[in-house]
């Protein structure tokens, strides 16, 4: 029996989409010119399925994912326009969606700079446990809280970076973290969401709302592995140090993949950069400071092996040890002690100059946790092969 | 009652349930089906098979990320394609469409030799797999076994050939492929002792492949196919010995007694049959054929 159509167009989209992962893997691992010959194999099939659906929105969208993959971002964003004026199947309206976002991060990589990128990230405070987090339509990755109401969405806005500086979120977590109730820290947060929720611009409530509807609509991929995967195969106690090899309640052996180590890594510094650092010097603007800058970005490098497992590409594990040697001195809040990294390859702690006895002691375990924390990230963006 | 609630995985962004794990060697396949309710996205289908490599090494990942790479490469209607290398709970892991099963758990299911159309057209779908991986890669498999000849479907005798590469990164050195773990221990005896092989499955690799040098190529890989056709025609295998014990299989195969063995199992089919298979089975790897179109041929005019 023939196939109809449509069985005959799910088939070659089917078969694009395999020859575009296998592109995809082929182009990470370096082997660009196999790469190009899969997209080759895939543009060839693409005609036959225009030939068959010319106006259907999922040709559009096959033809805006391979202009994608080899780098015809204009066409790419075309087709995409095309496809989401074709259709209002909700699984092609998902797929077009999702192509549009990478789409957006693969325009801004190629037209701009990735400092520019981090200015425009998002980190929040999760409300509960106060842990720096980028999505807050996601389960927080230490507490798994997430909003679930527009007031809570709304508030979740409000402890971000766009209404503060990196370093206020850091002192609300440390609070949450001691307990204190978020009103208690911020004394008037009622009173301004309570303005929010009724205020005649709606541009947040928009947001918020926006942000719950996407929440919804990923709730079904909202198992993260980590910790399952950071658990001792034996006793099944949760470990939470990148460099660890053996449990320590059962003692028996570990192996971590490597994007786990550095997940576990990236959790350590940012506790370090939200309860011990010195993010921001008194009296200076209100424009990020490059330690803050650098804590978002560690933020997102983070987020993104919890979300999606990948792990830094060249370009940002370049700029990482860009950071590093930028900012050299990273003071703890008390300023007893540093861990100097301007050379990523040779990152030492060091006592403030005249520091007490008291001081060296009270700081000591900080700074030799921080700059060995510090030394795993500057080796593994360095050395560590993991595909990106 | 309803059923509990199926255990969970990431692959990559996307969240899986497990319906199905089995472990063999170095490696374990998971079968994996979205949620109800998931948004099948791309490449990320309903249902979906995934290999993840056990007790890996950090350095390890690099390796593994290359020979998987290689199999990404391959592409033709015989062989399983790897769409992706992905992570499984932050895990390696190559990404497969999952197939209905293997040949092995058709032959478990028939207990019977299949028929020779059924024969000839397995052989057939195997040496086209094994001529495009030489012809665009040059590659060959290694491990050829029923276990990864995956069936199209397990009414029509068709298989497409999975896992490629992988034997070679187990049989790095310091690595011990499933086998050497065995209680049986045959390893350490006598008679292999000082050897050193591609790791594979002992009872479908060629006796070279137990001595000191041995020449990867397409020899070893039709070897195997030899020990398969015996396999799907009489029901046995020919290289494993009648007390199902694997060191006296290997003791076996390194002797050439397994010969006598496949004679003797082959003996009621027609000379035809039985000259083409001991050719694929002979002792001497420069006198086994390995020109796939012409094996293709044979395998056709029988």
């Amino acid at each position: 029996m023939a196939e109809s159509p449509n069985a005959a167009a799910r088939l070659l989209i089917g078969q694009i989409d395999v020859l575009l992962a296998q592109a995809e893997t082929l182009k990470r691992l370096g082997r660009k010119a196999e790469a190009a010959r899969k997209l080759s194999v895939a543009r060839a099939i693409s005609v036959d399925l225009t030939k068959l659906e010319p106006e259907s929105a999922r040709s559009y969208l096959t033809a805006a994912k391979i202009s994608m993959a080899d780098g015809s971002l204009d066409f790419a964003a075309d087709m995409l326009k095309g496809a989401d004026d074709l259709t209002n199947d909700p699984v092609i309206r998902h797929n077009i969606a999702y192509e549009t976002s990478l789409l957006k991060r693969e325009r801004e990589i190629a037209g701009g700079s990735q400092r520019e990128m981090i200015y425009r990230l998002f980190i929040y405070s999760c409300q509960k446990c106060g842990e720096f987090v980028d999505y807050i339509s996601l389960p927080c990755h230490s507490c798994d809280w997430r909003p679930t109401t527009l007031r809570e969405a709304i508030v979740s806005l409000r402890i971000s970076n766009v209404m503060m500086t990196v370093a206020q979120l850091a002192t609300i977590g440390r609070g949450l973290h001691t307990g204190r109730p978020l009103a208690t820290i911020i004394p008037n947060l009622e009173e301004t969401v309570a303005d929010d929720l009724s205020d005649g611009d709606t541009r947040l409530r928009d947001q918020a709302s926006g942000a719950l509807a996407a929440a919804t609509e990923k709730s079904i991929d909202n198992y993260f592995s980590w910790r399952d995967a950071a658990s001792c195969s034996s006793c099944g106690l949760t470990f939470h140090r990148y460099d660890a090899i053996t449990c320590r309640k059962c003692g028996t052996a570990l192996r971590l993949p490597p994007p786990l180590r550095l997940f576990l890594c990236l959790g350590r510094l940012l506790i370090h950069l939200e309860h011990n650092i010195l993010l921001r010097t008194p009296d200076s603007p209100r424009q990020p400071t490059e330690m803050e800058l650098f804590a978002m970005f560690l933020c997102s490098l983070h987020s993104k092996l919890y979300r999606t497992q990948e792990t830094p590409t060249d370009r940002e594990r370049s700029m990482v040890l860009t950071f590093m040697e930028s900012i050299g001195n990273i003071w703890t809040e008390n300023r007893f002690g540093l861990v100097d990294c301007a050379a990523p390859g040779h990152i030492v702690a060091r006592f403030r100059p005249g520091a007490t006895d008291a001081e060296k002691q009270h700081i000591e375990s900080t700074i030799v946790d921080l700059r060995d924390a510090l030394i795993y990230l500057a080796n593994w963006m360095a050395k560590t092969k993991a595909l990106c | 009652m309803s059923d509990l609630p199926r255990k969970l995985v990431q692959l990559d962004r996307h969240t899986y349930e497990v319906i199905g794990k089995k472990r063999g060697g170095m490696a374990t396949v998971w079968l994996l089906r979205r949620p109800e309710g998931g948004v099948d996205a791309t490449i990320f289908g309903k249902f979906r098979a995934v290999k993840t490599f056990d007790a890996l090494e950090d350095a390890d990942e690099a390796i593994i990320e290359n020979e998987l790479g290689t199999w990404a490469t391959l592409n033709h209607p015989n062989i399983v394609p790897l769409i992706k290398i992905a992570r499984l709970n932050f895990e390696l892991a190559a990404m497969m469409e999952l197939m209905p099963g293997t040949l092995a758990d058709y032959m478990a299911g028939r207990r019977q030799p299949v028929d020779k159309q059924m024969a000839i057209a397995i052989l057939v779908d195997t040496f086209r797999a094994l001529l495009h991986a030489q012809a665009t890669a040059n590659i060959a498999h290694l491990d050829l076994k029923p276990q990864n000849l995956l069936m199209r479907s397990m009414e029509k005798p068709s298989v497409k050939v999975s896992d490629w590469g992988l034997s070679r990164l187990m049989a790095r050195p310091g690595r011990q492929p499933h086998w050497l773990s065995d209680p049986i221990g045959w390893l350490k005896g006598p008679v292999v002792e000082k050897t050193q092989f591609q790791a594979g499955t002992p009872i479908y690799m060629a006796p070279e492949r137990f001595s000191g040098a041995w020449q990867i190529g397409p020899a070893a890989d039709v070897f195997s196919v030899g020990v398969i056709a015996t396999e799907l025609l009489t029901g046995e295998i020919p290289t494993l010995d009648e007390s199902n014990d694997i060191r006296r299989s290997v003791e076996s195969i390194i002797s050439y007694r397994y010969l006598s063995r496949a004679s003797k199992l082959l003996a009621r089919l027609e000379p035809t049959w039985l000259r083409f298979i001991l050719s694929l089975l002979d002792p001497r790897p420069e006198r086994r054929p390995t020109d796939y179109q012409a094996l293709i041929a044979q395998c056709e005019a029988l």
